[in-house]
This record gives C-alpha cells, sequence and structure tokens, in this order.
C-alpha cells in the first residue's frame, strides 16, 4: 500500500528524483493538498454535469466579420482657415497649402472626368459627360445645371476641361459639413450664393454619409428620383432601411475604399467588368449561409437579390418619365385627368408624365459584372424598348447571377431620320424648360453634342437598369423561399430562361442550361 | 390499343385547344363547355351548371362526390353510440355530432334540407347533398377565386342546384340580375367557357384555408378581422401562409420581433396538398390497409396519371389529430415529420434526444405560440336570440374585432396522445376547450336550440323575465359576459323554464375538446430551446392552464369519449373560473418540473457514496503517509 502511495505521490509530484523518507513525506503533503482539490473539483464536475443536463441552449455562433469602419473622428482644422474667403478656388489653394497631391489626384477620379468607361474617338472616354440617360437625357448644352453635382467649380461649356486647373477641384462638396456648404443648383458647380466658405473650411473632415449623399440621394434633380436604393433616409437609417447604416452604423466608404481619392465601385460598368467592384464577398466571405438549400442559391443568386427585397421603402423613387407629354398647360391637362393635373410628381409641363413608386419590388436581371450602354449616335430601333443601359449575362452563363434592379423606363425624343437619341437643351436661354419649343432645344442640344439633328423628330421608348445594391436588409427581413417560387413569386422563370420554376424543375445546372464552355 | 384510347379526354382536348392556337392556362386545362343537367350549354339554356355533365364529361364524379368533404360522415353512420359516448350522436362528423340547432325533441335529426343549410359554408355539395341536387361544387376548390359567400347564401336559400353558379358569380361568366342568375354569352367561346375567366386549376393553399384557417400569402399584409371567430380559426387560430408575421397588419405583441412565417413549411414551399395529397396520386400512392399484404409497407403499385385524373380520389391523407371526427380510416396516412425529415440535428445541443424524441411530439417544440385567438370556451346555457352561444377566447382581451385590441396569442397546453402510426404517447401541443350546454332526459341528449328559444326568448329578444335574472348592469340589455349563469339560482331558474317548455330533467353539462395543433410551425431557431420551459415547476407541464373566466354554474367538463389524450392534472374550479392544472405526465419522469422521492433518494445516495469514498480515500492515504 505505501508503494502505491510512494509511486502516485511521485506520479503527482511529477516523479520524484528522491526516494526513502523525504518522498514519503512529501506524498503526505501532497494528499493533504489534493484532498480539498479532489472534493472541489469533483463538486465542479457535478456542477458542470447539473448545467449540461439542464440544457442552456447554446448561444448562436455568428462568424466574426471585421468590424465594420466607422466615421472617423475629424480633424479639427478651424485653426488652419483665419482668415474669410472669397471664392471657392481660393478655398481649394488653401487646402492644397497642405495636401498638395489632393487635386492632382481629384483630377484623375470620375467624381472630377465624368467619364471612365472605354474611350471615344477623341479619346476622353464615356461617362455621365457624353452619355445619355432616360431622366433629363444628357449633360451636353445643360452644363450649368447639370454640374451642379460635379467635384468641381465653373464647368459651364463644352470646353472646361481644356482650360480647368487645379484650384477648380472642389474639396469642400466632399468634406465640408453639408449642413454649412452647398453649391448653387443651377451655378455650374459654383457654391451658392451667401455660403459662409471659411466655416465650411473649418467644417471639414473625413467623408460621411451626407457628403455622399449631397449629390448621390438626390440624382435626378430631386430626393430618390434616380437611384431606387440611395435616398435622403440612408443620411441617419434605421435598420429597417439599411442594415449596414443602421444597425452597424456603417458610412459609404466603409464598403466604397478610397484610396487617393480613387472611389471604388461603380454603378453599371460596361466593357470590361469592374476591377475595383465592390463586393458582399470583400467582408462576407466563407460559408455565409448554414441552411444548405440557401447556400445553393448562391451560385446563381446575387446577395442583392435576396436581402434587397424592396427599393424605395420610404420614399418614393421615379420609376418612368414620359417626354413626350411635356408642354401641356396643366388646365389642358386637368380637362382629361385632372388628378394627374395637381399632381407635380405625377405631371410637370415642363418634364411632362411621370410615375413614382415606394416600397417597390425590384425586377431581376442575369448580370456578370459587365453591361451594354447606349452610344452617343448608335441607332437604334424605336418599334421596342431602346436598353440605355442593360446587364449582360443569361441563364447560360455561369458567371452570371441574378441581381435586382430598378428600370427606369422612359420615353424621350429621337432623330427620325438619323436614328439616334437627341439631347435636348432644357436648362437656360433657348431651352425646352423657357421656350417649349422641341425643335429649338434640340438643334441646341445637337449643336453641343456633335450628333446633328434632322429637323424631325420622334419619340421613343427606352429602358435603363439601374443595380440596387443599398437598403440592405438583414436575414429577418431577406426574401423567402415564395417570394420567388410558388404560386406568389415574383419572378418570371421563362422569361429568365428557365423552363419553368426551379424550384419544381431543377436549377440551371441540373437542367444542363449552362453554358459548356464556363464564363465568356 | 390506339393512342385516342389511352389519352383521357381532357388531354385530347388540349391538345386540340393547342393545335387551335388557343392559349391555355398555366395548369394546361382546356376550354370546356359548362353543362346544365340536361346536357346543354348554360349560355344557350339560361340553367344552372352542373358539375355532374360539365366535369362528369372527363372525370369520374360519381367518385369525387364521395370524398369525406362531401360526406362529412354522413357514409360513417354509428351502430349504437357514436364514438364519442354523447347522447344524441349518431356518428362522427358534421352530420353525426350533435349540433344545438339540430334536432327537434323526439326527432334522431334534422331533415337533410335543414342539416344542408346550416352547413351551407362547410359542405362541399355531392355526398348526402346529392339527393337534393346539391351536386358536389368543384369550383369551389378548383377556380382561384370561388364566390363562397354567393355560394353559401344560395344553399341556405335552398337553390341548392344553383349553388355551383353562385360560385362562379365574379368570374365574368355569370352575373346576377333581379331574375336571377344569367350566364354571358359573350364570355364563351364556341370551345367552352373562357380557360381565362374559369381558370381550372388544382386547388392552392388558398382555396384550403377559404374553410379550414386563413391565408398568409403573397404581397398584401395579411389582416383579419376577428370578431367571433369563424369555425376554423377559432379552434386552432390557423395561419398558413409564407408571409412574415411582423409583415401582417394584425395588432399582434411584439411583432415586429416575430420575423418568421407564419408556417415554415409555407415559407419552404410545402403547400397544403403537398402533406395532403389524393390517396391515389401517382407520386404518393397509399394503397388501404384492407387490400395491402401485410409484408408491404407501401405498395410500388401506382396508378397512371390518365387513370389519376378520370377518377382523382378526393380523400385525401390526413393525419391523426384527435379532433378529426371523419374518415378516421384514413389517420395516420399522412406523413409524419419524420417521414421527410429523416435527419435531425438535435443532438448537436438537446441532452437525451432520442428520449425527448421518444416522449414528445416534434410540434410541441416546433409551434411553440398560436399567434391569433382561438376558442376558450363556448358556453350554451344562454344562447343569445340569434342562436350565437357565448364564447370566450384565448390570446385576446377585449373585442377582437377592433383593431386596436392587442392579440397576445397563447402558448399551447402540452398533453400526452397516443396517435398513429406508433400508438406511442407523446406529449403533443393543443388547446383545450371547454363547452357547456344543457341536456335532458334519462340519456342526456343535449337540448336543441329551438327549445332553448322558446324557453328564453320572446320574438327577437331575451324573455324580459330572464333580462332580470341576468341583468347585472341593470341597464335593461344583457350584454356578452352577462349571459352567464354563475349561481344555483340562476340555473334553476333558466331549467325551470326549460321544463315550462317541455324540456324533461334539464341539466348543466361541460364537456373538454382537445383541439391539436399541427401548423403554424416554425423553423429550429423559432423553437422551443429553453429547456425550462417544461423542465421547471412553472412550466408547460404544470402550469395552470385557463378554461374558462366564467364558466356556468357546476359544469365540470370531461373528455369525450373518443378523446386520444389524457388529462394527468386536475380541472379546478374557483368561483366561476375553470383552470387545469397539469401535472406530470403517467409514464414518464421530466426532470426539474415534478419530484420523484426514489429519484431524489438515489441522487443523494450516490453523492454521499461519492463523496465518502473520495474522503475515505483521502484519509487512507493521509494515515497512511503519516504512519510511514
Amino acid at each position: 500500500m505505501s508503494e502505491r502511495v510512494e509511486t502516485l505521490s511521485d506520479e503527482t509530484s511529477g516523479g520524484g528524483a528522491s526516494r526513502g523518507g523525504d518522498a514519503n513525506a512529501r506524498g503526505a503533503l501532497a494528499v493533504d493538498r489534493w484532498l480539498p482539490l479532489t472534493l472541489a473539483l469533483t463538486l465542479v464536475g457535478v456542477s458542470a454535469a447539473v448545467g449540461v443536463a439542464l440544457g442552456q441552449p447554446p448561444r448562436s455562433v455568428e462568424r466574426a466579420l471585421p468590424p465594420p469602419p466607422l466615421e472617423e473622428e475629424p480633424f479639427d482644422h478651424s485653426a488652419y482657415f483665419a482668415k474669410p474667403f472669397s471664392s471657392g478656388p481660393e478655398v481649394t489653394l488653401a487646402c492644397l497649402g497642405c495636401h498638395s497631391h489632393a487635386a492632382g489626384e481629384v483630377m484623375q477620379t470620375s467624381h472630377w472626368t465624368w467619364s471612365g468607361h472605354g474611350a471615344d474617338e477623341g479619346g476622353g472616354g464615356y461617362g455621365k459627360r457624353n452619355l445619355l440617360n432616360n431622366f433629363c437625357i444628357g449633360v451636353q448644352s445643360n452644363w450649368p445645371r447639370c454640374t451642379s453635382c460635379h467635384a468641381g467649380y465653373g464647368w459651364s461649356d463644352g470646353g472646361f476641361f481644356e482650360t480647368a486647373t487645379e484650384a477648380q477641384v472642389d474639396c469642400l462638396v466632399c468634406h465640408a459639413d453639408p449642413t454649412v456648404y452647398q453649391k448653387d443648383p443651377a451655378g455650374a458647380g459654383l457654391p451658392a450664393p451667401g455660403v459662409d466658405l471659411r466655416a465650411a473650411a473649418r467644417s471639414v473632415g473625413p467623408v460621411g454619409r451626407g457628403q455622399c449623399g449631397t449629390c448621390h440621394f438626390s440624382g435626378g434633380g430631386g430626393d430618390a428620383v434616380k437611384h431606387g436604393d440611395l435616398d435622403g433616409t440612408m443620411l441617419h437609417p434605421s435598420e429597417q432601411i439599411d442594415v449596414h447604416m443602421g444597425r452597424l452604423d456603417m458610412v459609404c466608404t466603409a464598403c466604397h475604399h478610397t484610396e487617393q481619392h480613387q472611389v471604388s465601385g461603380r454603378l453599371l460598368p460596361f466593357g470590361d467588368a469592374d476591377e475595383r467592384r465592390v463586393s458582399c464577398e470583400d467582408c462576407h466571405a466563407g460559408a455565409i449561409h448554414a441552411d444548405e438549400r440557401i447556400a445553393r442559391h448562391e451560385a446563381a443568386v446575387s446577395c442583392q437579390a435576396c436581402h434587397i427585397p424592396y427599393m424605395a421603402l420610404e420614399a418614393a423613387t421615379k420609376l418612368s418619365w414620359d417626354w413626350s407629354q411635356a408642354g401641356q398647360d396643366p388646365s389642358v391637362v386637368a380637362t382629361h385627368d385632372p388628378q394627374v393635373a395637381r399632381d407635380p410628381h405625377l405631371y410637370n409641363k415642363k418634364k411632362g408624365r411621370f410615375t413614382y413608386g415606394q416600397r417597390v419590388p425590384p425586377e431581376y436581371r442575369w448580370y456578370d459584372g459587365r453591361s451594354t450602354r447606349l452610344l452617343p449616335g448608335e441607332r437604334i430601333d424605336p418599334a421596342r424598348p431602346v436598353p440605355i443601359s442593360a446587364p449582360q449575362g443569361s441563364v447560360s452563363d455561369p458567371a452570371a447571377k441574378l441581381y435586382p434592379f430598378k428600370i427606369h423606363r422612359g420615353r424621350q425624343p429621337y432623330d427620325l431620320e438619323h436614328g439616334y437619341l437627341l439631347v435636348p437643351k432644357t436648362f437656360g436661354p433657348g431651352g425646352y424648360w423657357t421656350d417649349f419649343d422641341w425643335d429649338a432645344a434640340l438643334r441646341l442640344g445637337a449643336e453641343a453634342s456633335g450628333f446633328p439633328y434632322s429637323g424631325r423628330h420622334g419619340f421613343a421608348d427606352t429602358e435603363m437598369a439601374w443595380p440596387l445594391n443599398h437598403m440592405v436588409q438583414s436575414k429577418e427581413r431577406a426574401m423567402q423561399c415564395a417570394d420567388c417560387h410558388g404560386e406568389t413569386g415574383r419572378l418570371d422563370w421563362r422569361e429568365l430562361g428557365y423552363p419553368g420554376d426551379p424550384a419544381r424543375h431543377g436549377g440551371r445546372a441540373q437542367r444542363g442550361l449552362l453554358s459548356p464552355r464556363g464564363p465568356q | 390499343m390506339s393512342a385516342a384510347r389511352a389519352l383521357p379526354a381532357w388531354a385530347l382536348a388540349a391538345l386540340g385547344a393547342l393545335a387551335s392556337g388557343q392559349e391555355l392556362p398555366p395548369s394546361g386545362h382546356p376550354p370546356i363547355p359548362l353543362l346544365d343537367r340536361d346536357g346543354q350549354p348554360v349560355q344557350r339554356s339560361q340553367q344552372p351548371v352542373s358539375t355532374q355533365r360539365t366535369c362528369g364529361g372527363c372525370h369520374d364524379v360519381a367518385t369525387i362526390a364521395q370524398g369525406y368533404h362531401s360526406q362529412l360522415g354522413f357514409d360513417e353512420p354509428a351502430s349504437d353510440s357514436a364514438p364519442s359516448g354523447r347522447a344524441g350522436d349518431v356518428g362522427p362528423g358534421l352530420w353525426g355530432r350533435w349540433d344545438p340547432r339540430l334536432g327537434p325533441p323526439g326527432d334522431a335529426r334534422a331533415d337533410l334540407a335543414t342539416w344542408l343549410r346550416l352547413h351551407a359554408d362547410l359542405h362541399v355539395g355531392g355526398g348526402p347533398g346529392a339527393d337534393l341536387q346539391l351536386e358536389v361544387d368543384c369550383f369551389v376548390c378548383h377556380t382561384p377565386h370561388p364566390n363562397l359567400d354567393a355560394r353559401a347564401a344560395t344553399v341556405r336559400a335552398g337553390r341548392f342546384a344553383e349553388a355551383p353558379s353562385a360560385t362562379l358569380l365574379g368570374s365574368g361568366l355569370v352575373e346576377r340580375t333581379p331574375d336571377g342568375l344569367r350566364w354571358r354569352a359573350d364570355a364563351f367561346a364556341p370551345t367552352g367557357a373562357s380557360p381565362a375567366l374559369l381558370g381550372l386549376q388544382p386547388p392552392g393553399d388558398r382555396q384550403c384555408l377559404a374553410c379550414h384557417g386563413l391565408s398568409a400569402a403573397g404581397e398584401a399584409p395579411l389582416w383579419a378581422a376577428l370578431p367571433t371567430p369563424p369555425a376554423a380559426l377559432g379552434d386552432e387560430g390557423l395561419v398558413f401562409g409564407a408571409q412574415r408575421v411582423s409583415d401582417s397588419a394584425l395588432n399582434l405583441r411584439d411583432k415586429d420581433a416575430l420575423t418568421r412565417p407564419w408556417d415554415v413549411h409555407a415559407a419552404r414551399l410545402v403547400g397544403c396538398a403537398d402533406c395532403h395529397p389524393p390517396l391515389n396520386a401517382p407520386g404518393g400512392f397509399l394503397e388501404s390497409e384492407e387490400t395491402r399484404p401485410s409484408h408491404l409497407a407501401e405498395s410500388p403499385r401506382r396508378p397512371s396519371v390518365g387513370e389519376f385524373l378520370r377518377s382523382p380520389s378526393h380523400d385525401f391523407r390526413k393525419g391523426s389529430s384527435s379532433q378529426g371526427t371523419v374518415a378516421r380510416r384514413l389517420s395516420g396516412s399522412q406523413r409524419d415529420c419524420r417521414g421527410c425529415h429523416a435527419s435531425v440535428s438535435h443532438a448537436s445541443w438537446l441532452p437525451f434526444s432520442a428520449r425527448h424524441l421518444e416522449g414528445i411530439a416534434c410540434q410541441a417544440c416546433h409551434i411553440p405560440r398560436a399567434l391569433l385567438p382561438a376558442r376558450r370556451l363556448t358556453d350554451w346555457s344562454v344562447p343569445d336570440p340569434a342562436g350565437a352561444p357565448r364564447v370566450e377566447l384565448r390570446g385576446v382581451e377585449g373585442d377582437p374585432a377592433d383593431p386596436a385590441t392587442l392579440i397576445e396569442g397563447w402558448q399551447p397546453l402540452l398533453l400526452p396522445r397516443r396517435a398513429a402510426p406508433d400508438g406511442a404517447a407523446r406529449l403533443q401541443p393543443l388547446n383545450l376547450q371547454a363547452t357547456a350546454y344543457w341536456v335532458s332526459g334519462a340519456t342526456g341528449r343535449p337540448v336543441p336550440l329551438d327549445r332553448l328559444a322558446a324557453a328564453l326568448h320572446q320574438g327577437h329578444a331575451f324573455h324580459p323575465e330572464v333580462v332580470a335574472l341576468l341583468d347585472r348592469d341593470g341597464d335593461g340589455a344583457l350584454a356578452a359576459d352577462e349571459r352567464w349563469l354563475s349561481d344555483a339560482a340562476q340555473v334553476a331558474a333558466i331549467a325551470a323554464r326549460l321544463e315550462a317548455v317541455g324540456v324533461a330533467s334539464p341539466r348543466l353539462q361541460g364537456e373538454l375538446i382537445a383541439q391539436e395543433l399541427h401548423h403554424g410551425v416554425v423553423e429550429g431557431a423559432f423553437a422551443v430551446r429553453d429547456c425550462r420551459s417544461c423542465h421547471d415547476p412553472g412550466g408547460r407541464l404544470g402550469g395552470t392552464w385557463l378554461l374558462a373566466e366564467r364558466a356556468p354554474f357546476g359544469v365540470e367538463p370531461t373528455l369525450l369519449g373518443d378523446a386520444t389524450v389524457s388529462l394527468p392534472g386536475q380541472v379546478l374550479r374557483a368561483e366561476g373560473r375553470l383552470t387545469y392544472v397539469g401535472a406530470p405526465t403517467e409514464d414518464s419522469h421530466a426532470p426539474g418540473y415534478g419530484r420523484s422521492a426514489w429519484i431524489d433518494g438515489l441522487g443523494l445516495a450516490l453523492l454521499l457514496l461519492t463523496l465518502a469514498g473520495a474522503s475515505g480515500h483521502g484519509l487512507l492515504r493521509w494515515l497512511a503517509g503519516r504512519g510511514a
């Protein structure tokens, strides 16, 4: 017995080098020490077992994501701007006193060039500066009004970029407190009259939601007009509006990473896919969905398709714009449609007939990261809706997934002889909003755009696709199976290239719909 | 066999329609002529449509009309006494069960026409109705927007032959005129009724839920005015649909947090017919036990699609719920949860998961709460002049028809129940409803409503003496909560009035109906995961369950004879309040809930032995060390 005790004491002491009486004494001491420990461990073990038996439910394990970058604490610039400023460029020069590379960087970005897609014959590339849309149609000939959202000062005609200097970069529009600094809405990007430029300069700091929203919430001339997923409710949203900005208080640049003033992400890149595309997978990588059936959707369905079930959640967005109805006196419209004539969101003499929608289900298209865009002077087929912009991809394209879009439908002027869409001059002297003369407005617009006007115009139906990436909902508010599938599903599966509802007929891989050649 | 003989007539018609370039509805059903009882197109004869002639050209309507939705127990008469044990019941189902609106004294049953009129909104036609020209109404379940209100009104008016025509009101095929129903000739093509207007289709969830509950599908938020609840909704509070509860327009407690769908199966596109298909559906044919050899769990034989479409069984697979009183031969024919959920993941977190799954129905945890009100007490002791009982609801306080009333919902009671397919007793969530009514005579037959009306009413109002007896607030009228016999004197007074109109030995009786919950299922994330919801003295096994706030004096309800649940606890009465106080189940022990002396003793003994062993062992070592 004593041997066993001795042996045990050796083991518990880590294997003794000495033996005999000292060892026995140490062994006795060890037993003295271990008895209460044994009892304590017994009690702990029993308690743990009871705890397990009572079965506290396991807490759900949330996968660790990198902490979202929140709005940075602004650096106080007030000490650097003691004197008042008389113009925007004067502020810019003061900024450049410290941030000497900033203006040069900005002038390389699409926020300055309003181009960046491909290259046109003049080497200037395509972008807002020369492409058409189906809202206000085009910048050319309407610069002072449209360029109120340009990150610069004084873009009032087609020759702006030939003479523009670094001093004309508008630092304040992105960095000043938007409640202190505003641009003149029809002043070619110049500050609004009465703005205290010194106070604006003193307020500068990192870019927040308010600065981005100044332009991006109000595209098309008003809140929520252009984007279905960006409007004033995103300034201080609840999580019911956007889970990233509402629940996590993220700012735009948390996802739109910015280096040297180049902001990542692009609305609908055409030509090559955008290398700096912002993606949900930038943060949400790996096995995202524990549910096996949902996880299988990831190969064909974008995150946005399920997590943006509706657009324009609170502020209505414009869904259609019919320019052909413009020019009628509201009293005339009232004779056949009094309700439309009364509501400026339904009819405006300058602009025509509109429709708006709030909490609108998106439309769904295949999208492989590229898009087509109607180029200036490109012939159209007016017999069918003209796709001004459209995502590329199909059911047979393995790289394409289903994405949600706002499809804005327009009816706008085109040249009956040349067969292309026309840019009307709307703003300013001679513009349509002044004289209500389509012929004169189209002639002036043609002179500015460089695409001749034959003198005969008609109106063509157009469609423009606006991808939806914001107003993201948490899983609790995301789409469910029956929102897309089954009797009440919102998707037209045949239109998307399936033989029927894939919940009943099988997915595109099962049905052999995918191109064997892989991504094109 | 020629191709023409192999294909059913509908398929040939469909091919013909396709060849003619006509667009078919999504179901693929071809256009059909609507024929009257003489076989003439209705747009010419302007006579009511006959489903027997119209649908019977291709489908075996005679067999279809024998389904249990048509019979409602008519084909299951009890030989001597009904399984319920209730005097006056002549069988199961709506046909055979006691109904206070039926049966004058001395008569076994009301006449068939009266029964059909009273069940206008629950009987689909056919079965016993066929004798009175109330044909099975195919359009109720097979058209997208049947006009059930118009149909019920037509049946109530006794115009049985017109019922299927009334169902089509609103479709554009027929309209109501001062002279009656008129078929619109312009809605008919030479091949028959416009498919776009008729829209024949397989039944969807909405069609089933038109009678069995509420549908919460599509974009429109669920809104249900909840006066006295409709029959089906009142028992279970059944809502089935993929819509999220938080998206509904109902005033529900904690609605914003209820981001789950009303039923996870609906959200996962499992519809009513997926679990309750026809018995002879080709994909899931169920041969009856009478003809299936005992060595086969399931017959591999299948009818062809053509055979099925020719003669589709309208007996559907059903569960074995305790309240299912018709077609008990089919109880358990439906797949239970384990029939689809082959792999369960409880073992990763649920201690003793096998034991839990053995003794607890899946619904016990996966239907954690019923969100809509359901019937708690149905008190026929003082029906109002319109013939309606006093009803207490659980899950809501205040007037449920008022949109401002907060709907609280309720937690189902768990009771042990033996059920198919294995006959094992499992804890099942349910609504235990109490009913109180007058019975008479030595056999205790329920007193029919017309005798109650004779005793209590005067014209369209309560008799002044009854008002004087029960008018607690003295306003000269009886509100719903005043129609409560709260003491012996009031009971005796009403009994005397009944005796005065010829009711022998009137006395009050109560019964309990266990209404099981099988829908409103939630996925695991929303299921009960708190062990203490059961393993606690105040948990679901031992808590107090309110049966009635104001039960009539002297009523001590008991379960019906055909109940498949048992009540291990006690029904207690205090003042007018009737409660069921739960108790441990008879054959199992729930740790944490109740005490079991021998388990406690064994545990204590093991603990003491362990401590003694460890202490003794340490002591011996200590002594050995000192000795050395």
